[in-house]
């Protein structure tokens, strides 16, 4: 159930933030007023994305892109939609508030007004109804690995998180882009950081297939277009090797921003430009992702129009047997994901993500290896296990006298009863010095056999030691001194 | 007298001029003496009392907590609790502050018209409504923290507590101020902080528990105390001022201005005790030096805030006599004469209420109440910038006496930006007692607005006297 809350909070505060509200204020000014609403959700989101990337390379190196600051900057980018270009004259014009106001409280008073816009119906027709099914196949698709797995695939993922983390509890700059975009959905959501970087990725890919049928319905005016379109990105973007994307990088929102240009294109060759000035901030490599989301849209339109010369039977026959076929892709299980790893055990994500949120903030201590730390940065205190067992050998814990030197009330202290297998081909997030212990197998038992040893001598000394988690996997001890 | 000018008056009916000639028919009319008699006027140091009312809870609970170590509120308890506490007086104030001003203002127009009877009753609508919004507020707020989980569940529900109760305080309050009976809010203080050092050092209950009761206690004080005395006041009841949208478009400006100013008196405050967070147990942490240093230095501001209420006084006495003593096409000596008035407060107001403001500063440091170097900066700041701000509410006083808010409502607003922009810039670059910068800047803003504002004013000042009585 608490996944599904954190879901909920993200998607509304990512939708609010980058659409809605940016639509809206939109739709209040001058040009906005006669627009299509979906033209201003892209024209809306591609500019708020621009000036929130850009506000945070620029203040990121100087340490200042602090929570009060996103906020802030965020609010004044909305009100000044609003106040520049609005009808009203709201800067200029000393009686617009006046009237503004009057006329506020008399559409409260004709309420019958907004109860008419309620009340309207929109029409699906079947050939919509079936595309939106397809497109929440492929979105629970991409949401499956986030919702149902804690930890991360890769080390991005870690790094990431940590960055958000630190940035969001207000100590630490950033140089990443897309940490900068995730900042404010993360503060609106009052979500943790591993949640956000998390479970931003499948609406991330949500919105990019709505992008793809937005601008094939834009160009073509045909579903069929857009199923089209958007079977070949979504084959693309589960293939091998990225079942299990957990990361929202700069290719990702480079995308969607482009994407989303390109709808809004027709209108705004301004929007377009920016969008591409944004992907060329977000994706300092080659934006792949980009160009596939392009080429499926080309394939959307083109296919579309061959189809067009041919009877009607026949196309609706190909087009169905494409959206058979993708749903029947959608079906085929995960096979190469694995269920544990490669960073971490799901049980110490999940355990270090329970202590975050039951106990009060910075209280608590987790010694244990540096991946737990994305999930407590911001909200406790973080050892890691290679230091600690340096600075307090196994013999220490054993005398009576010997007190662990945190001033907290609880200390966790992770022990892998089955060390994590490893190869030491992967890479570790931070420049850690202790890349030997978490990335090989030897360097991976031995620092969990000296864990085990020290909690082992420390609990047959000490009182206060209990069990918080157990699992065939791992242990993690809870120990509050009396 | 319709018509009739003062050149009318003087050449077709003999008479110095139209308040002259009005005064000799009304005597021929009602056949007798008419009797020119004013109100008598209460001495300047009642005057300058009732000034300085609104702010006897706060200098109460000052004094005995200084001198007794007990108090309404805050005193001996945990930082996370004294952050509790402060989150929900806070709120109280931004809750009511609005509901207060707008209810003050109809209220008070329809005793000056003498209406007890409506006075009564529009009193008593506006207060319920204070305290649905403390209830709805508290619900939100509850609501909030479980969605953002700011603080844990013990700490936020000392915090609800005390919005509610205080909220309610402030409410009464209001009513009391309205009746010019702020000896009866000082009064209601002490009782309650009577309750508190009986239910803490006598029954033995926890300081938090007999402050709630004591807030309780001195809220239901006043609220008896005001409704015998409106009771007592009006012959039958009224119809009232029920909310709606056409009160609504009246009041809002008031309403507003009273939520913002309440807001720029505790955004520096709010500022500080969210800097440098990082390793505290809650992400908003009460700072107590931080505290006391302001505390200090308002002392200074309630002396100077008595001035204000005198100020206006004279100001309409010197309007009354100069609206006598000019005819009509005089208009721009008439404005003149009144800005001289202004000017010569002006000038006599800054000097003394900065040497007052030094005064307090040097006596709290000679006596070691500012023993850090912090405590002292902060004091010194804050001692510097009242001076300006009370200036500022002398300035929105005549607003709101010419009926013209929005000049203060503008000028409230562009300070607050100022204040948190300055004061969240200097506390996140330098020391969060930095943030007293930011309420000197926005102190400074205040004051130049709403000076600027007024003087534009001034230059019609008669078409706006005359507005405002329409």
């Amino acid at each position: 159930m608490q996944i599904w809350t954190d879901f909920l909070r993200v998607a509304v505060s990512m939708f609010g933030l980058f659409l809605l509200l940016p639509a809206l204020a939109e739709r209040m000014s001058r040009t906005g007023a006669t627009a299509r609403f979906p033209d201003l959700l892209a024209v809306g989101f591609v500019r708020t994305a621009l000036f929130l990337v850009f506000l945070g390379l620029l203040l990121g190196p100087w340490k200042l892109y602090l929570p009060g600051v996103v906020l802030s900057a965020y609010a004044v980018w909305i009100l000044s939609t609003v106040l520049l270009a609005s009808r009203n004259g709201w800067l200029y014009d000393g009686d617009a508030w006046t009237t503004g106001y009057a006329r506020l409280l008399r559409s409260i008073e004709q309420r019958g007004q907004l109860r008419h816009v309620w009340n309207t119906t929109v029409e699906l027709s079947q050939e919509y109804l079936v595309l939106t099914m397809l497109i929440l196949a492929m979105f629970l698709h991409f949401a499956w690995y986030p919702i149902s797995n804690f930890r991360f695939s890769s080390a991005a993922g870690y790094a990431q998180t940590l960055a958000l983390g630190t940035l969001l509890n207000g100590s630490a700059s950033t140089r990443d882009a897309s940490v900068a975009l995730l900042a404010p959905i993360a503060l609106a959501s009052g979500s943790d950081a591993a949640t956000v970087v998390r479970l931003s990725v499948p609406l991330l890919y949500l919105l990019i297939l709505s992008a793809i049928v937005c601008c094939c319905s834009a160009y073509s005016r045909s579903p069929w277009a857009a199923a089209l379109a958007v079977i070949p990105f979504w084959l693309y973007s589960s293939g091998p090797g990225k079942e299990a994307a957990t990361t929202p990088d700069g290719t990702l929102w480079a995308t969607l921003v482009l994407v989303a240009a390109v709808g809004a294109g027709r209108r705004s060759v301004g929007t377009a430009c920016s969008g591409l000035l944004l992907t060329w901030f977000l994706t300092p490599s080659f934006p792949e992702l980009l160009f596939v989301a392009l080429a499926s849209l080309a394939i959307g339109l083109v296919g579309d129009a061959l189809m067009r010369l041919g009877p009607p039977v026949v196309r609706r026959i190909c087009v169905a047997a494409l959206v058979v076929f993708g749903l029947f892709s959608l079906a085929a299980p995960l096979r190469s994901v694995p269920s544990q790893g490669p960073f971490q055990y799901e049980s110490a994500a999940r355990a270090a993500d329970r202590i975050a949120r039951e106990f009060p903030r910075n209280r608590w201590i987790v010694v244990s290896p540096m991946h737990e730390a994305a999930f407590v940065t911001g909200r406790g205190w973080h050892k890691e296990l290679p230091e600690f067992l340096e600075e307090f050998p196994t013999s220490a814990a054993t005398d009576k006298a010997f007190r662990l030197p945190f001033e907290v009330a609880d200390t966790f202290f992770f022990v892998e009863k089955r060390p994590l297998p490893q190869g030491a081909r992967l890479a570790v997030p931070g420049n850690s010095s202790n890349s030997f212990y978490y990335a090989t197998g030897p360097g991976r038992t031995s620092i969990a056999f000296r864990a085990a040893e020290f909690i082992a001598a420390y609990s047959s000394s000490h009182h206060g030691v209990t069990v918080f988690h157990e699992d065939d996997d791992l242990v993690v001890y809870q120990i509050h001194p009396e | 007298m319709e018509g009739v000018t003062d050149e009318v008056a003087r050449v077709e009916f003999g008479s110095s001029s139209t308040f002259a000639l009005a005064r000799e028919r009304l005597h021929t009319v009602i056949g007798g003496d008419y009797p020119v008699t004013k109100p008598p006027e209460k001495p300047r140091l009642a005057q300058f009392f009732n000034g300085v009312a609104f702010a006897l809870p706060i200098l109460i609970c000052t004094i005995t907590s200084l001198l007794y170590r007990i108090s309404l509120w805050g005193g001996d308890l945990s930082a996370d609790l004294a952050t509790a506490v402060a989150i929900g007086t806070i709120s109280s104030f931004l809750v009511t502050g609005g509901i207060i001003q707008a209810s003050a203002r109809r209220t008070l127009f329809q005793i000056q018209c003498e209406q007890w009877d409506e006075a009564c009753t529009t009193c008593y609508h506006w207060t319920f409504l204070g305290v649905k919004s403390l209830v709805v507020t508290l619900g939100l707020g509850w609501a909030l923290n479980q969605y953002f989980r700011w603080v844990p569940t013990p700490i936020d529900g000392v915090a609800l507590a005390f919005h509610f109760f205080l909220g309610l305080l402030w409410l009464a309050g209001g009513i009391l101020y309205v009746l010019e009976m702020g000896w009866a809010v000082g009064a209601a203080v002490l009782a309650g902080i009577g309750v508190v050092a009986s239910l803490h050092w006598g029954a033995g209950v926890s300081l938090l528990g007999a402050q709630l009761a004591g807030v309780a206690a001195t809220a239901a004080i006043a609220f008896a105390v005001s409704g015998i005395t409106m009771r007592r006041k009006r012959k039958q009841k009224g119809r009232g001022e029920h909310f709606s949208l056409r009160v609504a478009h009246k009041i809002g400006p008031y309403f507003l201005y009273g939520s913002c100013y309440y807001l720029f008196l505790f955004a520096d405050r709010i500022l500080a005790w969210t800097a440098q967070t990082t390793t505290s147990s809650l992400p908003l942490q009460f700072r107590g030096d931080y505290e006391t240093a302001l505390d200090i230095a308002m002392i200074a501001f309630i002396v100077q805030a008595g001035w204000v209420h005198l100020s206006v006084l004279a100001f309409y006495r010197r309007m009354n006599t100069a609206q006598e003593g000019f005819n009509v096409r005089e208009s721009v000596a008439f404005n003149a004469e009144l800005r001289r008035f202004y000017w010569r407060r002006a000038v006599w107001f800054l000097p003394v209420a900065s040497a007052l403001g030094l005064a307090t500063y040097s006596i709290a440091v000679h006596y070691g109440l500012l023993p850090t170097e912090g405590m002292r900066k902060v004091a010194g700041v804050a001692v510097a910038s009242y001076p300006l701000l009370v200036f500022g509410l002398w300035n929105t006083s005549l607003f709101f006496a010419l009926s013209r808010p929005e000049g203060a409502l503008r000028s409230i607003l562009a300070s607050l930006v100022v204040n948190v922009i300055v004061g969240y810039a200097c506390s996140r670059v330098g020391q969060y007692d930095s943030a007293v910068y930011g309420f000197a800047a926005g102190s400074a803003v205040f004051a130049i607005l709403t000076t600027v504002t007024y003087l534009r004013l001034s230059r019609s000042l008669d078409y706006h006297h005359f507005a405002s009585a329409a």
